[in-house]
């Protein structure tokens, strides 16, 4: 077997078209009503990704396998998995540490909002405006109608954001697993998510890498 | 150094397929266009209730702002049962609402899943997991003409859900003289 060229190292330039490429991909040439279908499209498949993660903080905060933290999980209203992480935060970090999760729990709860509007509303590119929006009302004590409107920039930011509250709400979960490795003898107790190792794929008993 | 999940989640991705820029954005596509015809219904059920409820502009968005999708179908079929439509049409507007609930199902899906290309049919793959009585993993493939399908569908339903709509706010609603039956009476 051919022997493998050592890997080159990547410039930083290359390192962050890769991860453009991850995170953004290309959706200039898109007529403007393709290109609104396709940033929708995008922002909800990176929100079931960070939810993904959301939910394997919750499983590793709450000390549960595999199987216990899919089922505890899975039928948990969003802003209550919110409520969940934050006071484990609480209970279990260093002031310090709680403060940085907290931030990135109150903003993941605002864009929370923004998902909503998202999901449940007709909506319209403006190509003028570089932007999208959607009619949406609400009734909570006060009729209000609205046409909420997101540029293209902004889209691009909110799905950003969300790509790195998954890659920080991991981190948490490292977290969470230190703190378990005081209390617990090593190599006694290896919970199920150190046995896949697959991050937030693992909730989805996907095969193990090789 | 340990890796972090994020490059294991990479890794993982890499290794069961490479989407090109082009099928991701296919996808997307797919998503987003479905929940603008998703939104289109939805928004015809909401003028449904506000026929049949002969209720003004402001009434209705209250009314219909406060209901999930699942309530709104239940209500709609109740005004259909209880409209003096013919049994011919009650049977077939039933039928759409039917029809549109278990779209609603397959909204959820999208709605909620995480997305991947589907290389096989040009579709897409959602995957999750559910845990409603039965721990259930859900992958659920669909395709590229099924997307198309289900729009034309809901297209479709809209369509009749607009005549249904007039027919409740023409004739009356032609809700059907009221009685209350005693419990255990057919």
């Amino acid at each position: 077997m051919a022997k493998r060229a050592p890997a080159k190292k990547q410039t930083k330039k290359e390192a962050k078209q890769e991860a453009e490429l991850f995170l953004a991909p290309d959706l200039e040439g898109l007529e403007p009503h393709v290109l609104a279908y396709a940033l929708v499209g995008r922002f909800l498949n990176t929100w079931a990704f960070m939810e993904s993660a959301l939910n394997e903080a919750i499983a590793i905060a709450l000390d549960l396998k595999l199987l216990q933290g899919i089922i505890v999980t899975a039928e948990i209203d969003f802003l209550k998995k919110i409520f969940m992480v934050r006071t484990a935060v609480k209970l279990e970090l260093f002031e310090k540490q709680a403060k940085e999760y907290e931030t990135l729990l109150n903003g993941i709860q605002k864009l929370s909002e923004d998902r909503n509007i998202i999901a449940h509303n007709f909506f319209s590119m403006f190509p003028e405006e570089k932007a999208v929006k959607f009619y949406h009302y609400k009734a909570r004590g006060k009729l209000d109608i609205s046409t909420p409107t997101y540029t293209i920039s902004k889209l691009e930011s909110m799905d950003a954001e969300l790509h790195d509250a998954q890659r920080k709400l991991s981190k948490l979960g490292d977290e969470f697993k230190k703190r378990r490795s005081v209390s617990t003898v090593p190599g006694l107790f290896q919970s199920s998510y150190q046995v896949s190792g697959l991050g937030t794929l693992g909730l989805l008993g996907l095969p193990p890498l090789k | 150094m340990d890796k972090t999940n994020r490059e294991l989640d990479q890794e993982l991705f890499d290794l069961i397929y490479t989407p090109t820029v082009e099928e991701q954005n296919a996808i997307y596509i797919q998503v987003g266009r479905f929940f603008q015809t998703w939104a289109t219904l939805e928004s015809v059920m909401n003028t449904v209730i506000a026929g049949a409820l002969k209720a003004k502009f402001e009434h209705w968005l209250i009314v219909t702002a406060n209901l999930g999708v699942a309530e709104k179908i239940k209500i709609i079929r109740s005004f259909i049962t209880a409209s003096s439509l013919s049994d011919a049409d009650r049977e077939s507007f039933d039928d759409a609402m039917i029809a549109i609930d278990k779209l609603s199902q397959t909204r959820n899906i999208i709605a909620h899943c995480m997305f991947f290309p589907d290389p096989g049919n040009r579709g897409t793959i959602f995957y999750n997991v559910k845990a409603d009585k039965k721990l259930k993993q859900v992958e659920k493939r669909i395709s590229k003409e099924e997307f198309e399908k289900m729009e034309s569908d809901m297209l479709s339903y809209s369509v009749k859900l607009n005549d249904l709509r007039d027919q409740l706010m023409t004739t009356q609603a032609g809700f059907q003289p009221f009685t209350y039956h005693e419990q255990g009476q057919e």
